[in-house]
């Protein structure tokens, strides 16, 4: 081997990998092409980069990673805090750095809260059915004679003592529209 | 009082009832408001004190235009207790039964009519008839 040999070999394996630069690569192909030494030796030292290439991917290959994100994820995850505290850290920032619309939410819901709820009761109030009278017994002295009961709204109701017609010798109230009391017995 | 004095049941239920037994009276005890109205087809007077009723018996179609105050009283009665009621052709006797689940129950006898109703509100009762028209006792909570 002379000594140009010598210096080229130096950069073969280099060149082989693409990590020299234009002149040298130009230096080692001039070389190269008058040398079939240092070819021989470049043959090799590809033969060989590519043994190791083909080695290591097919080692990856067959390695099983299945696990390696959730492992790596525990390491660099910090201990998963309680709930409550959580919780508390939230509302802290919330606080922190949302007070006014936090502040101003309240109040809305506060002032809400103060009309609807005496409204809903008003109304639930007004629309609850009111106890109507309850006629329980009824006792005319004069046969001549006979009650008309009349609902008069607003659980006001009358009792009206109405001249019998002298061809109806029935005892039944008469109904003179209205809504009539429940219940009655008469 | 020392609370030491209310650790014996005996006296402590003593002074429950001592403190209850006066406001369970005056809750069971009911004012009545208790009118007595002449009511006619002749003339055109309203009494004031009567103007809803004017309003109602026009409302439900009854003809009647005028409307006079005959008499006017509260009755305060406890529960069993009556009250009586002067009307121009008698009396008339108003009576607290009892209450019971907000109902108030009341029993009227007048001359033309005894009845015993669950008063809801106010309860308009034809009592007979007196100087061409109807008497009316009106009975309210």
């Amino acid at each position: 081997m002379d000594k140009a040999c010598q210096s080229y070999r130096m950069l073969l394996s280099a060149y082989a990998d693409g990590e020299v630069s234009a002149k040298e690569r130009g230096q080692v192909e001039l070389h190269l092409s008058s040398c079939p030494d240092c070819r021989a030796r470049l043959a090799d030292l590809k033969a060989l980069s590519a043994s190791v290439g083909s080695h290591l991917r097919s080692q990856a290959e067959a390695a099983d990673f299945s696990g390696f994100a959730d492992a790596v994820m525990r390491k660099i995850t910090p201990e998963r805090p309680s709930l409550t505290e959580r919780l508390r850290i939230g509302w802290q920032e919330i606080l922190t750095y949302h007070r006014t619309a936090v502040v101003s939410s309240l109040v809305t819901a506060a002032v809400t809260l103060a009309i609807a709820v005496p409204l809903v009761y008003r109304l639930a109030e007004s629309s609850a059915p009111s106890p109507e009278m309850i006629v329980k017994s009824l006792r005319l002295e004069d046969p001549n004679v006979q009650p008309v009961v009349m609902n008069m709204g607003d659980g006001r109701t009358l009792i009206m003592l109405v001249n019998r017609p002298e061809s109806e010798g029935s005892s039944e109230p008469v109904d003179l529209g209205g809504k009539p009391p429940s219940g009655g017995e008469l | 009082m020392n609370c030491r004095s209310l650790r014996s049941p005996a006296r402590f239920l003593a002074l429950f009832f001592l403190l209850a037994a006066p406001s369970a009276a005056l809750a069971q005890s009911v004012t009545l408001k208790v009118q007595v109205a002449s009511v006619s087809s002749n003339g055109t007077e309203i009494d004031p004190a009567l103007k809803q009723m004017a309003q109602d018996f026009k409302r439900n179609g009854l003809a009647f235009t005028n409307f006079k105050l005959v008499g006017s009283e509260n009755l305060n009665l406890a529960p069993g207790q009556s009250g009586n009621v002067k009307l121009p052709n008698g009396n008339a006797s108003v009576t607290y039964v009892r209450q019971a689940g907000g109902k108030l129950t009341i029993k009227i006898s007048a001359p033309a009519v005894t009845t015993e109703v669950d008063l809801d509100r106010e309860l308009t009762l034809g009592v007979g008839e007196h100087g061409g028209g109807k008497l009316f006792l009106i009975v309210r909570k």
